[in-house]
């Protein structure tokens, strides 16, 4: 069973779609990567999950009940994008409080804070007033608190926002910690790198909808693209391969073949500088980055639609136009 | 239970994290410390005792035996001579002492002035006087032995003078009438035991321990500690803990409100509605106790120093918080619409003014009004409404009565002002009318009966449900809008 499914899910704030039906199912135990620009719909979506932002149309459902109920938050956490942790409070208290509002007892409020703040790095600065935090301790603050309940799902709206990268090495290590321990983790994030280092499955957002979702490979795998690399002195024989009816073109001390949909026709090109005796070095499938994906995807969208003359959400528009 | 604790621990660390809860403690810290201070040292009976017979109260007389709310205010003298004061002890208030007391006439106005409800119909009114020049004090020994409403008047007898004196004596002048003789009709031989009890006898207040005498405030023990009390919890105080209350809890909604708290508090499990309501009550909660802290510590000084344990005071502790209520929810509403809490002060700060202009403009109009039915009525002892007017009119020449006599004065309040007044009144939170509710419960068992039911006659007609009941209404309407909004948004 899923633990979170969306159908259609639609959200609009006046004539603005923020939401245009996004549909999607993460399963338990996943790490899901939700990428897009900044006014995608990402924080949108995460917080009709969690009953901030009211939808206007769809279903949303969190662990098999609707999303946003009393019940279903008591097993969730939480990190929000742009958080503000009151400033009159130390780690300690705000856990505390926190604690109390999901029903725990002192006891446990003690041990889990302290082992939550122990986890992130803050267990020395428990007691200062987070006013005197800085920008990545407040972040660290917030994972904290987003897991110090027990939650059978996490959403982290941009966890490693403001964090250095010892720090984000940190937080990757965390989460997939929390995997293991069977936890669901749905964050949000515009870091590529990150989402593609960590996520099980990814979901890419453009302008209120989910343009493409998979497993990062899914979504990286460029197919037919081989790159060959020969011995030294020896040279490709292009003109050959052309003939077999497929490209290749030469990019630095190797060349990359293209063969197609078909990546068994790869075979062929093999077979062909075999017999011609020469000695093949290395043969690799050929990737994108998540990142050359989600750059074409958006590139593609922009012109589809510079084209098509479609309406568009407020920011993208005024982007266009100043293009 | 735990939610609820842990949101009002929320609102307890925001209240105590800025610098103005620490200075509003430490003030009132000073405030108690200075009232600890305050001693009160009984007045030697030959300065006491006229003190309590001539004042000014000696001339008030209510109807009915003094029960009654109708006062009349006699144009008499009260004099006092031939004071012989016994051997004093270690309470001065308990000494034994005789004098000689008459009241005459002032030598001019009317003897007897009646003041009958102001609300009543014209028509309906009784109208009386003593007369020019007539027997003052038997006048008003018949005012009071007389039962309001009733037209008969009783007899002036000695034993009636005897009564009223006497009357005046302990129930005004808070004296302990041992015996009395009367010399001649209004001039009595008085023997007395002191005061009824120390809060009669008059005292010399001083600070720090005596070392600064504030001799032009004595007055008796129950008066002084009185003006304290109501200057300190019902004046100055309640409007300073009220304005830090408004200041400093201003702040709660729009904070909870703000991008990134908000958030976080949605994702608990708890509803929408308690969040705000716990906030709301956690605001209550600020102002509750800097009110408690305040008024218990001047209750325990003012205890410790004199002896007197005015229970009615500690009841103001809720009078002050209900009044914050009104405010608070005020400012709720206005800080979910706009979550900025300079707006929430300033909107709360205007419509506390608009209530108190409500209040003040009611009570002048209705003042005004009254004594223009009172003017009228004692020139032409003629009925208000027209038809009675013209009915009047019309009796008095058909009896052949002097026309001349007849002065009919209209009104100088406009009618409609009067009735707006009294709607905008009635439909909107009576914060002077809890004013007088906290004034009243401070007072009692501090003044004398005679200045209590005058307290209570200042109260007017007040239906204390119906005042309670409208504030609550519109606690209600406040924070029922506020709800609206907090519960339907999307954050």
């Amino acid at each position: 069973m899923s633990v979170i499914e969306t159908s259609d899910l639609r959200k609009s704030y006046g004539d603005i779609e923020a939401l245009r039906g996004v549909s999607l199912k993460v399963e338990p135990g996943q790490i899901y990567g939700l990428l897009g620009q900044n006014g995608a719909g990402k924080s949108t979506l995460i917080k009709i999950l969690l009953g901030i932002v009211r939808k206007t149309d769809g279903d949303a459902f969190l662990l098999g009940q609707p999303a946003g109920t009393s019940e279903v938050r008591k097993r969730v956490g939480y990190l929000p994008e742009d958080h503000a942790f009151p400033g009159y409070h130390t780690a300690n208290s705000l856990l505390d409080i926190y604690g109390k509002l999901f029903g725990l007892s002192s006891a446990e409020r003690k041990k889990r804070a302290a082992e939550s703040l122990d986890i992130v790095g803050l267990g020395k600065r428990a007691d200062s007033k987070i006013r005197t935090y800085s920008k990545g301790m407040k972040q660290r603050l917030g994972i904290a608190q987003s897991f110090f309940h027990d939650p059978e799902i996490i959403f982290l709206d941009e966890p490693t926002d403001g964090v250095d990268p010892v720090g984000r090495k940190e937080i990757r290590d965390l989460l997939q910690e929390l995997k293991g321990e069977g936890r669901t983790i749905f964050f949000n994030s515009h870091l590529l790198s990150e989402v593609e280092m960590i996520s099980d499955r990814v979901a890419i957002m453009h302008q209120g909808q989910i343009v493409r979702q998979g497993t990062v490979a899914e979504l990286t795998r460029q197919e037919g693209r081989f790159v060959i690399g020969l011995a030294p002195g020896q040279e490709m024989p292009i003109e050959e391969i052309d003939r077999l009816g497929f490209r290749c073109e030469t990019v630095g001390d190797s060349f990359e073949v293209v063969v197609g949909a078909s990546i068994s026709s790869i075979d062929a090109v093999i077979n062909m500088l075999l017999t011609k005796g020469l000695s093949i070095r290395h043969l690799v499938e050929k990737k994108q980055t998540l990142e050359d994906v989600f750059v074409t995807l958006v590139e593609t969208d922009k012109s589809t639609t510079k084209k098509a003359r479609v309406a568009r959400p407020v920011v993208a528009t005024r982007r266009n136009d100043r293009e | 239970m735990n939610k609820f604790l842990a949101m009002l621990k929320d609102s307890y660390r925001e209240a105590v994290d800025g610098w103005i809860l620490f200075i509003m403690l430490i003030f009132s810290g000073v405030v108690i410390l200075l009232v600890a201070s305050a001693s009160f040292t009984p007045v030697e009976p030959e300065d006491a005792l006229p003190r309590m017979v001539l004042g000014e109260d000696m001339r008030r007389v209510y109807a009915d035996g003094g029960n009654s709310k109708r006062v009349g205010i006699f144009l008499y003298q009260v004099n006092m001579s031939d004071v012989v004061v016994g051997s004093k002890g270690a309470k001065p208030w308990e000494t034994e002492a005789r004098f000689t007391i008459s009241f005459s006439s002032a030598g001019f106005g009317p003897a007897g002035v009646e003041v009958d409800d102001a609300k009543k119909p014209q028509d309906a009114k009784q109208i009386e006087g003593g007369g020019l020049f007539s027997n003052s004090f038997q006048a008003a020994a018949i005012y009071w032995a007389k039962k309001p409403g009733t037209l008969e008047k009783p007899k002036y007898t000695e034993e009636l003078g005897k009564e009223f004196a006497t009357h005046q004596l302990q129930n005004v002048a808070g004296l302990n009438v041992s015996a009395i003789e009367q010399i001649s009709p209004g001039k009595y031989r008085v023997t007395t035991s002191g005061a009824k009890s120390r809060n009669d006898w008059v005292h010399k207040p001083s600070l720090f321990f005596g070392l600064v005498p504030m001799s032009f405030l004595s007055g008796t023990l129950g008066s002084l500690v009185y003006l304290i009390e109501s200057t300190l919890v019902n004046g100055i105080g309640a409007w300073i803990i009220m304005l830090t209350g408004v200041v400093v809890t201003a702040g709660f909604v729009p904070n909870l409100l703000r991008k990134g708290n908000i958030d976080l508090w949605l994702t608990k499990p708890i509803s929408r509605v308690l969040i705000l309501i716990y906030k709301y009550l956690g605001g209550l909660m600020f102002v509750f106790l800097l009110t408690s802290w305040t008024i218990c510590g001047i209750w325990l000084a003012i205890g410790l120093r004199t002896g007197i344990w005015n229970t009615g005071l500690l009841t103001c502790v809720f009078g002050v918080t209900f009044y914050f209520a009104i405010l608070y929810a005020c400012s709720t509403l206005f800080g979910v619409l706009t979550r900025n809490a300079i707006v929430s002060i300033a909107t709360t700060l205007v419509f506390w003014c608009a209530l108190w202009v409500i209040g003040f403009g009611h009570n002048l109009i209705q003042r005004l009004d009254n004594a223009d039915i009172q003017r009228t009525s004692q020139r032409t002892r003629a009925p208000a409404n027209p038809e009675a007017k013209n009915k009047k009119q019309a009796d008095d020449k058909d009896s052949g009565s002097n026309a001349g006599e007849v002065e009919v004065v209209d009104t100088a309040i406009p009618s409609w002002l009067v009735t707006t007044s009294d709607v905008l009144n009635r439909t909107t939170p009576r914060t002077n009318d809890l004013d007088t509710l906290t004034t009243l419960l401070i007072a009692k068992g501090l003044v004398s009966d005679a200045e209590m039911k005058q307290a209570e006659r200042a109260a007017g007609e007040v239906v204390w449900g119906e005042v309670i009941g409208v504030s609550c209404a519109w606690i209600g309407i406040f924070l029922g809008l506020a709800l609206l909004r907090f519960t339907t948004r999307s954050y």
